[in-house]
């Protein structure tokens, strides 16, 4: 049996069957096969190339080919499905025996079993299901189109512009309400029996939209948007759900649903699962049953709102299906069927569409669903752009889009990260161009046996475009991929969603939004504890409870795991710290460590390998080891160590936080001396003299020098190969310069463009306000000195007024003068001189003293000279002439 | 640059004279002084509680070449000036503060040598010193009638209380006698005996008559003795001037060190106590004796608490009441007045007879700067010395230009005097705070 020859068929029912205003469906398949034409004469049987041709076939006797056009003879308009030809026919070699037909299809071959369908049963009743059951599938067909496609797409885009409620109000009022059948479905204990029977009667097949009361059998129910009744005469549709009240009910019911076939129908369906239908149906159609029931039901919805086209009903009818999907939806197959009738039905409904939501409801879709498809495709084609959630909403409903366990797990982060990426990504919105393609989908019965198609002319499908899938999906495997981390915390701990440790796993960017509250109200801690300081300080076990980490019970250093976790949540809550082990060593990691605390984007992350910062951390390491030196820190050291080490060029400014965090860290916790000084032999020479002098100033802070910190410096130098002798001279000038300016940075030579040779001139430079503090300074000491070396510079006038007239040299005693007397007359010799200061009973050396003593008061100098001759000088000898008269 | 007073022209010669050789000049010092304004007032005042009969101790800390000497020698001028004697001697690996193989007397006996007085200033004024008292005394007797023995015995009554003060008194006795006799060989055995030079007792007890010598152990004690003698002989105090301390720091023996430094803390504490009248000591020494953890003053740890600095005295404020001064090096900005200071010795204090102009002081320095580097005001001994000369001959040769000569001035290197000090010092100089 060829699927081509059944397609072709179906379209020509359906053509008889509505008439001409029916828009023919032709499927891609049907086209360009030979149409069958049924007036084709018994005689039309070809031979081609030695087999014989009826009906576009080709069999290999004539026979066959003639019994094949004898049954495709047969009337196709009774409602029993004509018997098809057997896919094989029995092998020649049997014995012909002539097959009897039982009934129609079904005929009793020789051999004592009975064909149907070219199938062979053992007994009669396989048989007649299996005709049966092909019939149902031969008769699919396709309802007409469901709407004139240009009026739906006028239509859609009027109310969808004009947000007045939903359309179909007015038919509410007839309509049982989504509460009504809420409150219906809550009578399920409600004795079938104990309704009061209304009897009605049993007319041929009606739909019935409020609830009735009907018997059927010996049940009387009570029941809606059902059809009831006897059916008419064969329809073209299968009618499975039809509720034909002549068919018998069992006496028991069959709630497990044993007896429920694959395609059920309720004229197919055993009398006791009729009678658990019926139950069920009056019980308010509650949840729990085998769902071959709720199809069996579902199928008459189906059938009102694709069929029956009832706008009227529509509401009704999408709102029980919306009940049963809640209630049913663990059932894969049934969900897809109901929404996919929710899709079709709402068009038809004229059901306003809910906005689009990204959902993972469409994950396993078969295909692009309508309800996608159609706001999407009219936002195209009104030249808007595709915001991000409708974007989202896209390419999840896509059948080949592939989340990962991140992206599912985490959908609701999921959802916010793409809003901020996309919006990153197209800030404007999604602009797609029209495609060429307009919607049209084909709506495939659940109940089997039909299907409708839909299509919009003015509704461009989404679908068909697929420029920037590709793009977009791969934006949301990068969004995923980002929450990967969450999604693997998530995974472990399902129960932290929300906490500060899931908070602080998110894309730095999402915690602007509400999902960084449990990392602001962090912040607000930490900023609490930096107060108006930009750094601040905290032992190691504070800061892990301020995260929302928890010290490790037993451990006396934190594990390098926990430490991890510490860093990256302070890195999220943009809190550097310090002794930080991925910028540099860290000696100690126990609960007393105290951090320094200082806020940095992103936890302020450097490059620990930078020359620079490698150097100036080492800087600050032996500034803190000078200072600790003495055993006492204060403020000032700190503040050296700052004023030094930050001033190094070529940090930036991250840098310089993080190494006065780790100044004042280590102020604390100082590094093991020798583990530093160790450090230094990798530095360059050009970094010595100014580890040196950082150190120095670092000692100098305090305004002392202790021997332990001149210990340290000695030690210092000797690591770094400098002459110790270096240290005393540096201190010593560090002593009085300590208001001077600070060297901040040895000159270096750079390499590149040549200066020009200065002139010499420059070679140094004068401080002129040095220069005029040296001068007053000098000219102070000058007046000072003036005072001492020339106050005694009294004139002889002085002298004379003083003289007792003892004698001639006044103030000189009678010996002393006549001694001076003696030498102002001639120089002597010295041994002259002795004999008469022998002479005058005075001792030589004693006497030359007090003359010079004498002279020194008068002349400011001494007025002897004492050598072999001893003579008085000639500017002297002139005014003790005078004086003495001589 | 402008100065208190007109620089008389003896002084001018004389200054520039002692320039010119590299050494101190002897006087005229305020006329080239730079800069040190609150040093040198603290100084002054030290000498004036020493006249006052109080007493003090300093110590001058600087670099090699900051000046140490030319310090000391402004301190020990401005205490002749108030009519104290001074001594002053150069520590050395044979004369040491303490000692026991005889170089603490040579110490002793180096720094009498050099005893001054205003009259003497350039040293060897015991003898004077002596003969003047003694003359006194002869006076005094011969107005009183009373044999010059007697007087000069109570005159030094106060000697007594001093350790050795009965011997030395009995020393000035025989000193008087000897010239009373005109026998020269006691006057000089006893000023042997006062300048600690008599190796054995022995000797001196055939020469004197004295049962003592001045020995390795007595050399502070001495000292204080010379102080309490000088004052009665008529001087304000003495001052005693001890440089190159830095020879202790260098020795090797942990002991000898030690013993040196208890003999300072000694020192020290008599002067913070006030157990001594009108005595002065100055220190001189460089950073590393004070500083060196193992072998500095400050190893010394009862030292170190007496010497520390004022720890109030950071930031810039300034404590010189401390006995640490600290002379920092010159930098180009002293050294250019300097310059500038000894340009005005030679035009005698007026501007109007200024040799060079002050470019030529700028181009001095530049001309220095290129032939010793960067380290020529560090020590400018030879930098002053060239200037001196380069302005003697600017004054001798009207006419020459002081451009064209300035090329032509030769600055040697002070790396002679440099061989004593350690011999990294110049590296030192390149290192700015």
């Amino acid at each position: 049996m060829s699927l081509e020859s059944l397609v072709a068929r179906a379209a020509r029912t359906i053509r008889r069957a509505f008439g001409d205003d029916l828009e023919p469906v032709e499927s891609e398949q049907t086209k360009g096969l030979p149409t069958s034409n049924m007036d084709t004469p018994a005689d039309s049987i070809e031979s081609r190339e030695g087999r014989y041709a009826a009906h576009g076939y080709t069999f290999s006797t004539k026979a066959q080919a003639r019994d094949f056009e004898r049954r495709r003879g047969q009337p196709d308009a009774s409602s029993a499905p004509p018997a098809l030809p057997p896919a094989r026919q029995p092998t020649p070699t049997q014995p012909s025996v002539p097959a009897v037909e039982v009934e129609a299809g079904i005929e009793r071959t020789g051999d004592g079993r009975f064909r149907a369908g070219g199938y062979s049963f053992s007994d009669l009743d396989q048989a007649r299901s299996f005709a049966r059951r092909r019939s149902l599938t031969n008769a699919d067909r396709a309802v007409e189109s469901l709407r004139s496609a240009r009026l739906v797409a006028e239509q859609r885009l009027a109310y969808a512009s004009s947000k007045s409620g939903s359309p179909i109000a007015p038919h509410q009022g007839d309509n049982p309400s989504s509460a009504e059948i809420g409150r219906m479905s809550l009578r399920e204990t409600t004795p079938i029996l104990a309704a009061t029977p209304q009897k009605t009667a049993v007319g041929s097949e009606q739909w019935v939209t409020h609830a009735l009361s009907m018997r059927v059998s010996d049940i009387a129910f009570e029941a809606f948007l059902i059809y009831f009744g006897k059916p008419k005469n064969a329809s073209a549709y299968p009618h499975s759900s039809l509720i034909d009240p002549t068919l018998p009910v069992g006496a028991c019911g069959d709630p497990a649903g044993a007896t429920l076939g694959y395609w059920p129908s309720y004229a197919g369906l055993d009398p006791r699962g009729r009678r658990t239908y019926l139950e069920w149906l009056t019980a308010g159609r509650p949840g729990g049953m085998p769902i071959g029931y709720v199809f069996l039901y579902f199928y008459g919805l189906e059938r009102r709102l694709i069929v029956d086209r009832s706008e009227a009903d529509g509401a009704a009818i999408l709102g029980e299906v919306r009940r049963l999907l809640d209630l049913y939806d663990v059932n894969s197959s049934f969900t897809r069927y109901a929404r996919l009738l929710l899709d079709v039905g709402s068009v038809i409904a004229r059901e306003d569409s809910p906005p689009l939501r990204p959902t993972l409801d469409h994950r396993y879709s078969f295909e692009l669903p309508l309800r996608i498809r159609i706001p999407l495709g009219e936002r195209i084609a009104a030249g808007e752009s595709l915001n991000a959630d409708e974007a989202l909403a896209w390419i999840l409903a896509l059948p080949d889009t592939y989340l990962r366990t991140a992206a599912t797990r985490c959908f609701d982060e999921l959802i916010d990260l793409w809003r901020l990426r996309f919006d990153q990504g197209n800030p404007e919105g999604l602009k797609i161009r029209s495609p060429k393609t307009r919607l049209c989908v084909r709506y495939q019965a659940a109940a089997g046996g039909y299907h409708a198609d839909l299509s919009l002319d003015g509704v461009p499908d989404i679908a068909a475009v697929v420029a920037p899938v590709v793009r977009l999906r791969e934006q949301l495997m990068a969004c995923s991929d980002e929450l990967d981390p969450l999604s693997r915390f998530l995974g472990r701990e399902p129960d932290s969603r929300g906490t500060l440790a899931c908070t602080t796993l998110l894309p730095a960017d999402m915690l602007a939004g509400p999902r960084g509250e449990p990392l602001r109200q962090a912040r607000l801690k930490l900023t609490a504890l930096l107060g108006d300081k930009a750094i601040g300080r905290a032992t190691l076990g504070e800061t892990l409870l301020l995260v929302g980490l928890e010290w490790p019970i037993g451990r006396a250093s934190l594990p390098v795991a926990l430490q991890r976790q510490l860093a990256g949540r302070l890195d999220a809550l943009d809190f550097g710290y310090e002794p930080d082990r991925r910028f540099g060593p860290v000696t100690a990691c126990d609960a007393d460590t105290r951090l320094s605390l200082f806020e940095a984007p992103n936890g302020g992350p450097i490059d620990r390998d930078n020359e620079t910062y490698a150097a100036a951390r080492i800087l600050t390491e032996i500034a803190a080891l000078a200072a600790t030196a003495d055993r006492i820190v204060v403020a000032e050291e700190l503040a050296s160590i700052e004023k030094h080490v930050l001033v190094t060029p070529g940090l930036s400014d991250a840098e310089r936080l993080r190494l006065r965090a780790h100044a004042e860290a280590i102020l604390d916790d100082p590094p093991k001396a020798n583990a530093a000084i160790k450090r230094l032999a990798a530095l360059p020479q050009a970094h010595r003299q100014h580890i040196i002098q950082a150190a120095v100033a670092a000692i100098f802070a305090d305004g002392q020098v202790r021997p332990a910190e001149v210990k340290f410096l000695e030690g210092l130098h000797k690591a770094l190969g400098l002459p110790r002798e270096q240290v005393y001279g540096l201190l010593h000038r560090s002593e009085a310069e300590r208001d001077a300016p600070v060297i901040v940075a040895p000159a270096r030579p750079e390499n590149g463009v040549a200066l020009p040779v200065e002139a010499p001139a420059s070679a140094f430079a004068i401080d002129h306000a040095r220069l005029a503090r040296i001068r007053i300074e000098t000219s102070e000491v000058s007046s000072l000195l003036a005072t001492i070396f020339i106050e005694d510079a009294s004139p002889p006038l002085q002298a004379d007024t003083q003289s007792s007239g003892k004698g001639i040299f006044d103030g000189l005693d009678a010996g002393h003068a006549k001694l001076l007397e003696e030498l102002v007359r001639s120089p002597m010799e010295r041994a002259a001189f002795d004999k008469v200061a022998q002479a005058l009973k005075l001792l030589p050396s004693g006497a030359l003293e007090t003359i010079n003593e004498w002279g020194f008061d008068r002349f400011d100098e001494p007025i002897v000279e004492d050598d072999d001759l001893i003579l008085v000088p000639p500017h002297i000898l002139s005014l003790l002439k005078m004086e003495a008269a001589l | 640059m402008t100065s208190a007073a007109p620089i008389r022209a003896r002084d001018r010669d004389t200054i520039l004279q002692a320039l010119a050789a590299g050494v101190v000049p002897r006087l005229g010092l305020q006329h080239i002084q730079v800069g040190r304004a609150g040093e040198i007032a603290a100084l002054i005042r030290d000498v004036d509680r020493i006249a006052d009969g109080g007493s003090a101790a300093r110590f001058i800390i600087g670099e090699y070449g900051a000046g140490k000497t030319f310090f000391l020698n402004l301190v020990r001028l401005i205490a002749l000036e108030r009519k104290c004697v001074t001594m002053h001697a150069d520590l050395a690996p044979d004369r040491r503060i303490h000692a026991s193989g005889g170089q603490a007397r040579g110490l002793y006996a180096e720094a009498v040598r050099n005893m001054a007085t205003r009259t003497k200033s350039e040293g060897g004024a015991l003898a004077s010193i002596i003969e003047r008292f003694i003359t006194e005394c002869v006076r005094q007797g011969e107005a009183n009638g009373r044999p010059v023995a007697s007087v000069i015995d109570d005159r030094l009554a106060d000697l007594h209380d001093h350790l050795g003060g009965h011997d030395f008194a009995a020393v000035l006795k025989a000193y008087w006698r000897g010239s009373d006799d005109g026998d020269e060989t006691v006057k000089a055995a006893a000023l042997r005996w006062l300048r600690a030079e008599y190796p054995t007792k022995t000797e001196a007890r055939q020469a004197l008559g004295v049962r003592s010598i001045i020995d390795d152990a007595d050399v502070y004690d001495s000292l204080k003795l010379l102080a309490a003698f000088v004052r009665i002989a008529g001087y304000a105090g003495l001052v005693i001037v001890l440089d190159e301390m830095v020879n202790l720091y260098k020795l090797q023996s942990a002991q000898a060190r030690n013993q040196n430094y208890e003999q300072i803390l000694r020192i020290l504490n008599d002067v913070l106590q006030g157990n001594v009248l009108g005595v002065g000591f100055v220190f001189g020494g460089t950073p590393d004796f004070l500083m060196d953890s193992r072998r500095g003053l400050y190893s010394y740890q009862a030292l170190q608490s007496r010497l520390v600095e004022n720890s109030f005295a950071a930031n810039g404020l300034i404590d010189l009441s401390g006995p640490i001064v600290r002379l920092q090096s010159l930098s180009p900005e002293d050294l250019l007045v300097l310059l500038g200071n000894i340009r005005s010795v030679f035009a005698l204090g007026d501007v109007a007879c200024h040799l060079v102009p002050d470019e030529a002081l700028s181009a001095f320095m530049n001309h220095c700067n290129s032939r010793i580097g960067e380290a020529y005001f560090r020590t400018p001994r030879n930098t002053i010395k060239a200037f001196v000369q380069f302005l003697a001959v600017l004054e001798q040769n009207a006419g020459v230009d002081w451009r064209t000569l300035i090329g032509a001035v030769e600055v040697a290197n002070d790396d002679i005097a440099n061989t004593d000090e350690d011999s990294d010092d110049d590296e030192l100089a390149t290192i700015q705070l």
